[in-house]
Parts: C-alpha cells; structure tokens; sequence
C-alpha cells in the first residue's frame, strides 16, 4: 500500500496548479491591458505635446506680431512726435536768434503753438491708449449744452475745409435739448478724430455732421460723412485696432498716431454708445457714433464764462507757486502778472512749506517732483499742521491712481503739465477774487495792532540799552540773546529795515563773528530813529 | 450762557504775547464761536506748567525758543500730563525739523512769527472743530 499516492494529494495539486494557471493567465491579461493603456496614452500625450506647441506657436507669432506692430508703432510716434518738435524748437531757436522779421514773429509764434498741440494731442492719444490696455480708461458724467460744443467743432472745421477745398455742412436735428448728460470732453475727443480723419482723407467734396437726439432710445447720434478714398472690407476690419492704420503707408503720407479710431471706439462703449462705419473704396465713408445719454434738458443750465478771454488785472489775490523749474516758474509767473495776482515763488517743497505757514495765500500751486522735499511731503506736512487753505498739484502725472493719491495727501485737486489756460483760470476764478478796484475791509483788521504797537515802542528804549550793554561788554551771548528777539518782533509791526538789520547781526553773532558788534551799534541807532519817527506820527 | 474756555500763551516776550492775544480776540469775535475764552500768559515754561497745573487749558500756545527749556519739551509735557489740552506751535522757525517734531507730538497749528492772521483763524477753526459736540 505504501506506493499508492493519497488521491487526495493529487487532487489538491491539480487543484493549485490550476489556480496558478488562472492567476498566471489573469495577470498577464491585466498586464496586456494595461500595456494598450499605456500605449494609448503615450499616444495622447504626444498628440497633446503637438497641440500645446503648435498653440504655443501661434501665441508666439501673435506676440511676435503684437510686438513688431508696437516697434513699427513706436519708430512711427517717434517721428511723429519729433516732427512738430523739430518746428517748436527751430522756430524758437530762429525767433531768439533774431533770424526771423519782426512783421513775421506773430505767425512764427502761431506755428509754434499749432505745433506744440498736436504734440500735446499724440501724447494725450499714447496716454490713452496705455490707459486702456491698462483697464483705467474712465468718463465722466456731466449736464452740460450740447450746441456749443457742436458749434465749437464747426468754427474749427470750416476754415481747415475752405482751406482745402472742401465744403463743411454741419446739421442738426431740430428738437436737439439744450444739455444732456454725457462726458462733454470725450464727445468732442471722438468728433475731433472722426471730423478730422475725414478731411485727412477727403481731396475734394463735403464733409458733413449730423446730429440727432432720439429721446425714446435715449441716445445721441452723430454721423460723419466724406466724400473721400473710402476703404475695403478689409481695411475696415483693421481699422479699430491698436497700432494700425489700415495701411502703414497711409501713417507716413497722412500722419497721425493711428490710435485715434482705436481709443474713439474705446469711448464709445464706456459712453453706453458705438462707432460703426460704412465704406467702399473710392465713394467716401460714413462714421456713425451713438453716445447712451439718459436724461435730456430743455433748459440750459450752462452760464459757462469765457475764462480764456479775461482782461488783465482781473482778479485780485494772492498765490504760493512751488516750482523747481524756472521756466514753469515763469510760464505761471506770466499767467499770474497778466491777472494782475500777487504771487511769490519758492523752489521746493521744504521752502514752500514754510512760506506757506508764513503767509497769507488764497491758494498753493504745487508741483510734485521737486529737489529736498517732493510736493506730496510738503502738503502732508502742511495738512498735518492744520493748514486748511487750497492746494492744487500742478504736475505731469495725470493718470488716475496718481490724482487719486493726491486727494488723498490733501491736495484739492490738479492741473496738468502742460498747462491749459482755460482750466488753470478757471481754477483761479474759483479761489480769488474779482477786482473791483475798493479797499475797504482792512482798517478793522488793525485795531487789535494798535495796543500792542503801543506796548512793543514803549519797551524799545530798554531793548536798545540792552542792546548796547552787550556790545561795550563785547558780550556775545547777551547779545545773540536780545536780537533774537527784536529780529521776530520788528516784522511783526512792519518795521522791514529794522527786522532785516536785526536778522543779519543775529546771524552773525550765531556765527560769533565780531562785525555783530558793529551792526548793532548801527541798530540801536536806526531804533532811535524809528522811535523819533513814531513820536512824530503820534503828534502829528 | 456761553461756556467759558481756558487758553494759555506761552512766550517769553511781552509784546509777543500781547500781538498774539490781541489777534486771538479779534478772531474769536466771530460769531460763530460760541464760547467765551479767558487767555492766561505765560513768559516761561515753568510758568506754562504751573498754570496748567491751576487751571483746566483747552488750547495752549507754545513759542519753540524760550529761556528756560524749548517749546517742543512743554508740548510732549502736555500730551503726558494734560492729554486733553490741546496745542499750537508758535516760533520764528519753521525748520523741517522743529515742524516734523511738533508733529510726531501732535498739533492743531504751526503759527510762524511775523505772525499772519490766517494761521491763527486756522488754528482757532481747527480747535472749534475739535471740540465742538
């Protein structure tokens, strides 16, 4: 019995064995499956890899081109923008040089200006754009008369048009209200760019405006029409973007940024309207711009003055001007003496912050980026000491985040370099006072003066002796002493020669230089003067 | 009635403080101001303590050179001991330093000799604000 192998044994080893047979087979199916997986996704992956690379392709290219059109730009703004500065410069340098007739000054002078503000305007248009890259693009909404403005564009229109050739029919809709709500500066940006591509691009013919008013869709229509080189399908479908006129050539033979239609469309939308145009080649284009307006007057509200045409010696008052530059300094010195205003000048925030303390001024006007002591600090400062009159920043940084800033420091509000006349006056209109020519409101003022001028003279003999005390001593501490307080007194009651006097042998005796002994002498003489003076006012 | 209120004018020069109280007067004949003000003098800042000390000074006028300390030790003195007063700075100088001083302390106004009627309006207006209900 001993050879006969238990049938259970062997029934329990079949049994393993094709277990492990099934396993075996099991796992080299997962194996399999997981091996096609692997493949498949091998394949996706690189499917992916070609796709990502061919966008990253594309957004390279489009960065690429983006780019080359900013360079393009670029090269193209740096010769529109040295174009009218090569006339700014060359005919002022030719008016000092005394190259250019007297008979011919005016018009030189008139070229000058017309040069310095397209200049103005390409800058204004580069900011614009920045600003709408940017996102901080902002309008405002205002009530204002409408017509005017309109008016405005036809009086600055028509005579280009004559100029050229061309007529200018300005039409508008009869029940037009008298104001509207709407941002009055960006209407007339938008109209100044459309009118003025339109006699850009008009050799012969009409230029035409319409304006209309639709009350129910509470919406302001103007539509520019000229008879010009019109444009392709394709040129229309560029024309809206950034850096490009529908033809670069068209920027070296026409000018012009190219950003104009770019920021005007811009606008447009944040003033709830549009700009859409229709054009062929050759038979002219029609612009036509919607501004949303939700609220239309029939009265007018605007008793808008001509401040750009006030008289000389207008206004009475008197201004702080913290500049560093001189020739800002005197740009506003001239605006200032022609309104017949009183000014002073200091050079820095640091010295403007103590003529401001010192002074009596209807308003600061500040510039921000100055040596020892910047704008900003200065109006911290004066705001921290309870400095309450107007301040006003007079500067180059206009975006928003910068005006907001100084708001916030305690500036009242700004002006922008360069200066505009209208809105700088206006500001000045609003502070000061017209001049009536009557002087009536000081003698009250002085009554207080008159008690302790009595009290200051009385005590002026002693202050004398003192004073001379000090110098037969040679005694310099007394002496520092008792003109420190004479040179702090005399301005106070008017006495400038003394107080001058007294200033410079402090100065010197700070110094222990010995010519403060001299001066004081001289002092206590021009004291007995001032005191023979005053006992002679008081008789007679 | 009118509430009465307590100022002080510390300077160490008599017709200093005579201009300073007479200009204070005048400014505060306004109408607008509906408090009476009775203005004590100091020629020194022990003086200045001493009748703070006494009486209860809503709003004091420091001169910044003195003979016997400065001007900027009486106003930290003050913020210490007397928080509810309130100060002005008064001085010949309006250094950077002397300002950014008095600042870090706390001030209503910095009144610069000459004086100028303006910057004592200010400061009288500034106090008003202060402390009106």
């Amino acid at each position: 019995m001993t050879e006969m192998v238990p049938k259970s044994r062997l029934l329990r080893e079949k049994t393993a064995r094709k277990e492990a047979e099934k396993l075996l087979e099991q796992k080299s199916l997962e194996l399999f499956n997981k091996n096609t997986a692997l493949e498949a996704l091998t394949q996706n992956l690189e499917k992916l890899v070609e796709e990502r690379t061919a966008e990253l392709v594309s957004a390279r290219d489009a960065a690429m081109a983006a780019s080359r059109a900013k360079s393009a730009f670029l090269a193209n703004m740096s010769h529109e923008i040295r174009t009218p500065l090569t006339a700014v410069i060359g005919f002022a340098e030719n008016i000092q040089a005394g190259i250019i007739s007297e008979a011919e000054i005016s018009d030189t002078i008139d070229t000058i200006i017309a040069n310095s503000k397209h200049l103005f305007t390409i800058l204004n248009e580069i900011l614009d754009i920045s600003k709408i890259e940017s996102g901080q693009l902002e309008v405002e909404q205002i009530r204002f008369a409408l017509e005017p403005i309109i008016i405005d564009l036809d009086s600055i229109f028509k005579p280009i048009c004559q100029a050229k050739g061309l007529y200018f029919d300005l039409n508008i809709d009869s029940n037009l209200p008298k104001d509207v709500i709407t941002d009055p500066t960006r209407v007339r940006q938008i109209l100044m760019n459309l009118i003025g591509n339109a006699v850009k691009f008009t050799e012969n013919g009409r230029i035409s405006l319409n304006v209309k008013a639709d009350q129910v869709a509470q919406q302001l229509t103007f539509q520019v029409i000229d008879t010009g080189i019109g444009m392709s399908e394709e040129q229309i479908s560029k024309l809206f973007n950034a850096f490009s006129q529908a033809d670069n050539s068209i920027t070296r033979r026409y000018g012009g940024s190219g950003l104009g239609l770019t920021i005007a469309k811009e606008l447009s939308a944040l003033l709830n309207g549009d700009i859409r145009v229709e054009s062929h080649p050759g038979q002219g284009s029609t612009f036509t711009f919607t501004v949303g307006c939700e609220a239309f007057f029939d009265t007018s509200l605007n008793h808008m003055t001509s401040v750009e045409s006030m008289a000389p010696n207008s206004l009475k008052g008197s201004v702080l001007v913290v500049e560093d530059n001189e020739v800002n300094q005197e740009l506003i010195a001239q605006h200032l003496k022609y309104l017949g205003i009183d000014f002073a000048i200091e050079g820095n925030g640091e010295l403007g912050f103590q003529a401001a303390l010192a002074g009596e001024y209807d308003i600061i006007l500040m510039d921000i980026q100055m040596p020892v002591m910047d704008g900003k600090e200065a109006v911290k400062i004066l705001r921290s000491v309870g400095y309450n009159k107007p301040i006003y920043a007079v500067t180059a940084n206009v975006m928003s985040q910068d005006i907001t800033e100084y708001r916030q420091i305690g500036f009242n509000g700004h002006i922008g370099k360069p200066i505009n006349k209208k809105h700088f006056y206006s500001i000045l209109c609003k502070y000061l006072q017209a001049n009536t020519n009557d002087e009536s409101s000081a003698s009250e003022q002085f009554d207080y003066m008159a008690e302790a001028r009595k009290k200051f003279f009385a005590s002026l003999p002693g202050y004398k002796d003192t004073l001379l005390d000090a110098c037969v001593s040679q005694n310099n501490h007394a002496l520092n002493a008792i003109l420190h307080q004479l040179k702090g007194l005399c301005g106070n009651f008017n006495l400038n020669e003394l107080d001058a006097l007294a200033k410079q042998a402090y100065h010197l005796s700070e110094t222990g230089n010995l010519d403060a002994f001299a001066l004081s002498e001289q002092l206590a003489a021009m004291i007995d003067a001032t005191l023979t003076e005053f006992a002679n006012e008081k008789n007679g | 009635m009118k509430k009465t209120v307590n100022f002080l004018i510390l300077d160490d020069v008599d017709a200093t403080r005579e201009l300073l109280r007479g200009l204070l007067t005048s400014v505060l004949a306004s109408p607008k101001y509906k408090f009476e003000v009775m203005i004590y003098q100091a020629a020194t800042a022990e003086q200045a303590m001493h009748l703070l000390k006494k009486h209860k000074i809503s709003l004091a006028f420091l001169d910044i050179e003195l003979p016997d300390d400065s001007g900027l030790n009486v106003l930290r003195n003050i913020k210490n001991d007397f928080p509810d007063t309130h100060s002005v700075m008064v001085s010949g100088s309006s250094s950077k330093k002397n300002v950014l001083a008095a600042l870090e302390v706390g001030i209503l106004g910095f009144i610069l000799k000459p004086f100028n009627r303006v910057r004592v309006e200010e400061a009288v207006e500034n106090f008003y604000k202060k402390t009106k209900p």
